[in-house]
């Protein structure tokens, strides 16, 4: 069931016509992993589910991206509530310079804990350690830190600062979450811990992840998007584009042979 | 401009070495059969000669496939490909080693009194050469089309080798004298429709290194004569499909 319909979006930062009538709908609970050589977009189209874009001078987005219903670009909408309902992970691990228990505390504090009902209200503070632990157990990070919670987050190595990051985006229960490249400031190890927690986190969410890593994208989602000068060449199954790509375009990136 | 032309280079060698494996899997039964059909015992060590060779390059070639699975990462065409090398060289190998096996019961055929030629097996080897040949022709040219057509002709291949079964049976109940080179000419026309069967294999990971289908057991086998002595697993429904449907299948 799709969660996410993209109709005819276009981008332009400046003269740059970065993304070209990108038309495609994006399921729920699934993974969805977006490829391409660098400068097609990927960053682009990802960064426009959550209204990233909007921070950028010169950013010039149309079309509809419509999530559970409602065009995120409407002018009535607050671009911090569809952040709050679409997280986002980036390439580099970004915590803030402040506790590993703050870090995933943060959000809730200022947004208040997401109740049943959708609606949000001020947490206790019971209520907030028992987020910060929830949290932290679905990133897969509790373990590690849960006797350290009071030490800097910069402590932590890259990996488990990556997953600090997945659950500092948890902590305010959002339905869509978006991995902008999340694995590539990694060793191997760290990253396959990243792709066993996205594959976790399927159940509950959906992923839409960008990647550069083409075995990475054929590892963990079940639809990938090839993206090529700004235009979407081929979307489907995951296993289809990896065995028998329809797009010659696509065949000579996923084998190396352009880009 | 060409990228991962290493990769590249590697692909071409395995295609070369396939295709070697292959020719000389199509010369092994084309000498073969001369050796039976013509009586021409000499060819018997050529064929030992060439089933050894293509069992060094089955080895070669199974090492060159990890190889490049396990440091390029192939996808796609290629990993079809390599996929389709790694089947292939287990039937060329087969192929070799039946040849191998059709002219060791030269020798237990010298009191035939000529039932090689009365059983219509030269036939038989004929069209099974053929068989091969062409499998190892859609290999080398990539065509689906010609792969497909073998499976017809794997049927004539199995009528074939109920006629002469029944023909064989029925000289060796005349004649009991005849009835050690008649089991060694079952065996013959056994290894024979055996060799038809891994063309039709080689011919089906054809289709899929080209196409990525994979072929339904309906047009793998329209008509065999076990049919009617065991039980036919069922088949699925529909066409050909892709791997990712598998599961569903």
């Amino acid at each position: 069931m799709p969660i996410i319909e993209i109709k005819d979006l276009n981008v332009h930062f400046g003269e740059n016509h970065a993304l070209k009538n990108v038309t495609m709908s994006l399921d729920k609970n699934q993974i969805t992993a977006i490829i391409g050589p660098s400068g097609c977009g990927k960053s682009t189209y990802i960064r426009c589910i959550n209204r990233m874009n909007d921070l950028i001078p010169g950013c010039k987005v149309e079309g509809e991206i419509v999530v559970d219903g409602s065009n995120i670009y409407a002018k009535d909408v607050d671009p911090v509530d569809i952040r709050k309902k679409i997280g986002m992970v980036f390439q580099k691990p970004n915590p803030f310079p402040k506790s590993i228990f703050e870090n995933v505390a943060y959000a809730p504090k200022i947004h208040g804990l997401v109740q049943k009902d959708g609606k949000s209200k001020k947490a206790t503070k019971n209520e907030l350690e028992e987020t910060v632990e929830w949290s932290l157990r679905r990133a897969a990070l509790w373990e590690e830190v849960k006797d350290r919670l009071g030490k800097s987050a910069y402590t932590l190595s890259g990996g488990q600062q990556q997953r600090l990051c997945i659950a500092r985006a948890l902590a305010i229960k959002p339905e869509i979450i978006l991995f902008d490249e999340p694995c590539s400031a990694l060793d191997p190890i760290a990253t396959a811990k990243i792709e066993d927690l996205l594959i976790d986190l399927k159940k509950d969410y959906t992923v839409v992840i960008v990647t550069h890593n083409m075995q990475q994208a054929a590892r963990v989602s079940d639809k990938t998007a090839y993206f090529y000068i700004g235009e979407l060449i081929e979307y489907g199954i995951t296993e289809q584009i990896f065995e028998k790509p329809t797009k010659e375009l696509t065949e000579k990136y996923i084998t190396g042979r352009m880009g | 401009m060409t990228s991962r032309i290493i990769f590249q280079n590697e692909l071409e060698t395995l295609n070369q070495d396939v295709s070697t494996m292959a020719t000389l899997a199509r010369e092994s039964v084309g000498k073969a059969v001369q050796c039976i059909v013509n009586h021409e015992p000499e060819l018997r060590e050529e064929v030992e000669r060439l089933d050894k060779e293509i069992y060094r390059l089955e080895q070669l070639i199974e090492k060159r496939c990890l190889d490049i699975i396990g440091l390029q990462t192939p996808v796609a065409g290629d990993l079809r490909t390599i996929s389709t090398c790694l089947k292939i060289i287990t039937d060329l190998d087969r192929i070799g080693r039946y040849a191998s096996d059709i002219v060791e019961v030269y020798d237990c055929l010298a009191s035939s009194n000529g039932l090689v030629r009365q059983v219509n097996i030269p036939n038989m080897a004929e069209l099974v050469t053929s068989m091969v040949e062409d499998a190892v022709k859609a290999f080398i040219e990539r065509d689906p089309e010609a792969a497909r057509e073998l499976f017809e002709r794997d049927d004539e291949i199995d009528r074939l080798y109920d006629t002469n079964f029944r023909a064989v049976l029925t000289y060796m109940m005349e004649n009991p004298h005849l009835i050690s080179s008649g089991i060694h000419l079952i065996l013959i026309a056994r290894y024979l429709e055996r060799i038809a069967d891994h063309s039709c294999n080689i011919g089906e990971r054809v289709v899929y290194m080209v196409t990525a289908e994979r072929m339904n057991p309906k047009e793998r086998k329209k008509d065999h004569k076990l049919n009617t002595m065991c039980e036919v697993p069922k088949e699925p429904d529909g066409d050909s499909y892709s791997a990712h449907e598998l599961e569903e299948k």
